[in-house]
């Protein structure tokens, strides 16, 4: 039975960087493959341009210090995706311990952050859902992206985020509700 | 499982969870969204990589040796040297001493019968007159060239025909001696003289 094309095109991504002379070409098509979704996934998470910038540059580096150790145990996209949301968590832990120490609320704190941002241009009913996701806790904010925009089947995302599926489905149930409750919220106080 | 099968998926979990979150799942907003600054995504992998190699001391890429890369490093020294050559080659044109003769073509060592072989090969280029008039001039040694004796003689496409007339007037060709001719050039003038062209020699 023949290899699906993407599971070949990691293999051969992971031969190239096996050797020192084609390292740099088997990043670079690394970097090509993912970091698209990879930036995708963590922009949901982190919300700002700059911001998602900056993990995602942290996200190759860690890969790149890393690849040498990567035992194919997982799928090359699943080892890549659990580094991005460790990335994007570590992130968000870093800047809500800033903005705790500044008495600002996580809620708040994610508001301004998409009117900083100059390059969210969504309508409003985009701005206040991605405040209500900019409200979740850092962990529930990465399961209801990977569910709600990536659309992952909650196996995969099992792998990435080694949760088990039922604690997966709960978490997403209750982000849902809270996010419906915020956007119903905001708008009768529109 | 297909991408189609799993959206359908989700879409069925949140019509029971939240029908307001799925009528925005699936009609979506008026548009607009998070977007990226233009060319963010072709210019990554470079600052990415460059990064890399100043924090990380990422090696750069081996490529192959290329003749060119080989002599980068000797480069100055190689246009140097090219500079002093040409500069040594100038000199020792310009001060050649006062009685050698410069360096002309008539000066040139080239044997008659390169000469006659090269007309021969050639005759289409000359016009019958000059021809006739270069074979009427050759003295008559030339017509038993010897190897071992070289001889000067102009480059056949060097306008010499036309200052021979000034040093050693030309003979008309009425004036000239058939009998002088080897039977080779006599034939080989005949074959490629017109018939004009000999009746006027006559």
């Amino acid at each position: 039975m023949t290899k699906p094309t993407d599971e070949r095109t990691d293999e051969e991504i992971l031969q190239l960087l096996q050797q020192e002379s084609t390292f740099e070409r088997g990043f670079r098509r690394l970097m090509a493959r993912y970091q698209e979704r990879l930036y995708w996934h963590i922009r949901r998470i982190v919300l700002n341009h700059e911001d998602a910038d900056d993990v995602l540059q942290n996200t190759f580096i860690k890969v790149y210090r890393g690849i040498a150790q990567f035992e194919g145990k997982s799928k090359l996209y699943t080892w890549l995706y659990r580094i991005a949301s460790n990335e994007s968590i570590s992130f968000l832990q870093s800047k809500n311990r800033k903005s705790t120490q500044a008495l600002d609320a996580p809620g708040n704190e994610s508001f301004r952050t998409l009117q900083a941002d100059t390059w969210f241009d969504g309508d409003d009913l985009q701005r206040r859902l991605q405040t209500a996701v900019g409200r979740l806790p850092d962990k529930q904010r990465v399961v209801f992206n990977m569910r709600y925009f990536e659309e992952m089947p909650y196996e995969e995302m099992s792998a990435v985020l080694d949760t088990s599926v039922g604690a997966l489905k709960a978490s997403f149930h209750h982000a849902v509700k809270k996010i419906e409750a915020h956007i119903r919220d905001s708008a009768q106080n529109t | 499982m297909s991408i189609n099968e799993e959206k359908k998926r989700l879409l069925d979990e949140l019509e029971n969870l939240s029908p307001s979150l799925h009528r925005l799942k699936v009609n979506g907003t008026d548009g607009g969204g998070p977007a990226v600054p233009p060319g963010y995504f072709d210019a990554f992998a470079d600052r990415l990589l460059e990064r890399l190699r100043e924090e990380e001391g990422m090696p750069t890429a081996k490529r192959p040796p290329t003749l060119l890369r080989v002599i980068r490093p000797f480069r100055f020294t190689m246009a140097v040297a090219a500079a002093m050559a040409l500069l040594v080659t100038a000199v020792w044109f310009m001060r050649r001493p006062a009685g050698e003769p410069p360096l002309t073509s008539e000066t040139i060592d080239i044997r008659a019968e390169e000469v006659e072989s090269y007309i021969l090969d050639h005759l289409e280029d000359y016009e019958p007159e000059l021809l006739a008039q270069h074979l009427l001039n050759e003295p008559p040694e030339k017509k038993a060239p010897s190897n071992t004796t070289p001889q000067t003689k102009p480059l056949p496409n060097q306008p010499a025909p036309a200052p021979a007339p000034q040093q050693q007037p030309a003979k008309k060709a009425k004036d000239f001696n058939f009998d002088d001719l080897s039977d080779e050039d006599l034939d080989a003038l005949m074959r490629e003289l017109a018939e004009d062209d000999i009746l006027n020699m006559l």
